[in-house]
């Protein structure tokens, strides 16, 4: 079954959403405008890496 | 068949023999008002617990209102009259007592005013009274042959007006007075529900707790900042994680129910923010208006999202705010 949101540590993303960004690169520059994971700068880019991994991995193969 | 001219002068009495188990009311230390009428039928009784945490949040016109904690009474109640028979003077008793219970109560001025929401003649609630045996005290109820467990019919629900300190008292007391409409209820129709049976406590007789909320547009964004509506006690701290939910909130858009999506005016992600101890929505690409509103779920959704509930107080927003997002 394919979740509809993704949640990690106080941020919920549609995963539609994130699998609508071209790359990776995009979404990390997009989704750290708008999470505020307490962490250093690395360690909130690899989160956001495992959500962008997530999303892509519930994606629906063409 | 109708008798004519039968004034039924039928003597019934009962057998006196004296029971092992005695019950009487203890000392009163909470309360619930039920909506009037509303009687617990056997299997709401055998549940009790379960059955009033239901009540309580239940839809407004049949939501129970429990009141805790009762810390003193005094009874103001007017004993049976007797009036005196022809010129003889024979007397005989010829009104029933009238009940009128106050209660002192020490849970802050805040807590009062909710109470005296309830202020009225004609209450439109019953009550039933816990007390500290955690013995629950009502009437009897008989429908269609079936006893029910039913709460005291009110003349009147009344919250005294506040007292200043005066130096003696450990607090300051609030007095709620009920004034019970038929003394039958207490007396002939009394009913109890022992501990043994009804296994409910003080602490089962938790009210919801009224939630306002704040909300900010910005760009392709809407802050909620959340706080308990009495004390102003900020919900951040202790709920970052829990309302960072989408499915916590409702967003309108012109009257219209918002949901996550990726066309302008959807919702595409929710954030804790502890910058500003708010919550931010963030909207897809392209939306903007002036007529986003916010509401938050019901009590029990909040409560699915770990946000209140048993065996805590439930938490219910009474507030819907209005946001104007900025596409850019």
């Amino acid at each position: 079954m394919i979740s509809e949101m993704i949640k990690l540590d106080g941020f919920e993303i549609y995963n539609k959403a994130v699998q609508s960004f071209q790359s990776e690169k995009d979404f990390i520059a997009y989704a750290s405008k708008i999470c505020y994971f307490d962490l250093p700068e690395k360690e909130k880019v690899a989160k956001l890496k495992v959500i962008y991994k997530i999303a892509n991995s519930e994606k629906p193969k063409k | 068949m109708t008798v004519i001219n039968n004034p039924s002068c039928i003597v019934t009495a009962s057998n006196t023999g004296v029971a092992n188990c005695k019950p009487y009311p203890s000392i009163i230390k909470g309360a619930v008002l039920l909506p009037k009428g509303k009687v617990l039928s056997e299997a709401e009784c055998a549940d009790l617990k379960t059955t009033l945490a239901a009540l309580y949040i239940a839809n407004s016109s049949l939501r129970a209102y429990p009141i805790q904690e009762l810390t003193g009474f005094k009874d103001s109640s007017k004993e049976e009259t007797k009036g005196t028979s022809g010129s003889y003077g024979a007397e005989k008793y010829v009104k029933r007592a009238e009940y009128v219970w106050e209660f002192e109560l020490i849970n802050g001025v805040f807590y009062a005013n909710r109470l005296r929401s309830f202020n009225s003649p004609n209450n439109a609630y019953d009550v039933i009274f816990l007390d500290e045996k955690n013995q629950m005290w009502g009437t009897t109820s008989v429908t269609a042959g079936v006893t029910g467990f039913k709460g005291y019919s009110l003349t009147e629900f009344h919250v005294m007006d506040n007292k200043m300190a005066d130096g003696a008292n450990a607090g300051l007391n609030n007095v709620v007075s009920f004034a019970l409409k038929d003394a039958k209820e207490f007396n002939e129709n009394i009913a109890m529900l022992s501990d043994a049976t009804v296994n409910i406590e003080l602490s089962d007789l938790k009210g919801m707790i009224d939630l306002t909320h704040t909300s900010v547009g910005g760009v392709l964004k809407i802050s909620i900042g959340i706080q308990k509506a009495d004390d102003k006690t900020d919900l951040y701290d202790t709920y970052a994680t829990q309302f960072a939910a989408l499915g916590n909130f409702i967003i309108k858009k012109g009257g219209v129910v918002k949901s996550v999506g990726t066309t302008a005016n959807d919702l595409v992600a929710i954030a804790a923010n502890p910058l500003t101890k708010k919550w931010d929505i963030t909207l897809y690409a392209g939306s903007a208006g002036t007529d986003f509103t916010v509401e938050m779920q019901t009590p029990t959704v909040l409560a699915a999202a770990g946000i209140g509930g048993t065996p805590g107080n439930y938490f219910e927003d009474v507030s819907i705010t209005t946001a104007t997002v900025t596409a850019t």
